[in-house]
């Protein structure tokens, strides 16, 4: 896979990401639960913003950025409190995975962002009720 | 196929979201040497994992340890971070035998620091260290704190100098791991907050 490629796979992810947190933001109350409701919408923005920097990066090296699908396909009973916290984290753990994967394709200044990029989505992991990892963004390390 | 929502959401057919691609170099063991690390990350058995964008990829005139103002090599970039690992491990035990009570809270990290020293082939005793003169347990906790900042910083660097991607992405990882043990480490500023349903 190429650096492009990788940067189009991540793009992809951010896609899915937004519509996600869309979704489990929408079925989220604010009167009841409002310091799940704040952190599904700061990582919504968070989400934004890395997509956009991923399109611009791919429109400045003259690619064709990935389009977001037209919808995604969501869990069931995603009313529940709990079934939105554990869609959200697996959606940060699917990040940070994604994001190691651009570090190891990339180099340079677009390396450096996807590092710190893993490092929020690790770490955003532990909002959403996620338990510090030996390495986040591993999975073939997990057992450890 | 997986997605970014992990098991729970699904992704249609030909989107490639959860086409994270697979990293067959990257095997080691609980009990892998330093040689057994590199030859697991693909850094002596002609394992490619190099960027394929050369617009983006280091040359290897910047790369060659002839070079001499050229970043270190992989073999290096390894035993160079087994010392800060050391070190930062080293730390925590000074810090734990001068302030018992602080062993519960630094637990975590002193599991993640053997647990990456031994992902990188350095398993061993932890080496000495010198807490230094804090008055008191928070003054400690704060030294502890600066010192992991500094320890997750040198790791992401680390990641941006290697020549290898999968020795890159393990040191982002670990980077990472290091980021998520500060985040819940007692009066860190800006610390995430562990559980936003806690006071439903």
């Amino acid at each position: 896979m190429s650096a492009i490629d990788s940067l189009q796979t991540t793009l992809a992810a951010e896609h899915a990401a937004i519509y996600v947190y869309g979704a489990l933001a929408a079925q989220t109350s604010g009167a009841t639960d409002e310091p799940l409701l704040a952190a599904l919408t700061n990582a919504y923005g968070e989400h934004r913003g890395r997509r956009d920097l991923l399109v611009r990066q791919l429109v400045d090296l003259g690619e064709s950025p990935v389009a977001s699908a037209a919808a995604y396909e969501l869990p069931q009973r995603l009313g529940a409190v709990a079934v939105v916290r554990q869609t959200a984290l697996g959606v940060e753990r699917a990040c940070a995975a994604t994001y190691a994967a651009l570090v190891a394709q990339t180099a340079g200044p677009t390396r450096r962002w996807a590092t710190g990029a893993l490092s929020d989505a690790a770490v955003r992991e532990l909002v959403f009720r996620g338990t510090p990892e030996m390495l986040p963004g591993a999975d073939e390390y997990a057992d450890r | 196929m997986p997605s970014p929502a992990g098991d729970g959401t699904h992704i249609g057919p030909g989107d490639r979201v959860g086409a994270v691609p697979g990293h067959p170099c990257i095997v080691t063991s609980r009990r892998t040497t330093l040689g057994g690390v590199l030859v697991g990350l693909g850094l002596v058995a002609g394992c490619d994992l190099d960027p394929g964008d050369s617009a983006t990829s280091p040359t290897p005139a910047a790369t060659s340890a002839a070079a001499p103002a050229g970043p270190p090599d992989d073999a290096t970039l390894v035993e160079q971070t087994l010392v800060d690992l050391g070190e930062t491990s080293a730390l925590l035990a000074a810090v734990t035998a001068r302030f018992p009570r602080l062993a519960t809270t630094l637990v975590g990290l002193e599991a993640l620091h053997s647990a990456h020293r031994e992902t990188l082939g350095g398993a061993g005793p932890t080496p000495v260290g010198d807490a230094g003169d804090p008055v008191d347990a928070r003054q400690a906790l704060g030294l502890v704190r600066a010192r992991e900042l500094r320890l997750q910083n040198r790791l992401a660097d680390g990641a941006v100098a290697a020549d290898s991607g999968a020795l890159a992405r393990l040191l982002a990882c670990m980077s990472a791991g290091v980021a998520q043990q500060l985040a819940v480490l007692p009066g860190t500023p800006g610390a995430a907050p562990r559980d936003p349903g806690a006071t439903s």
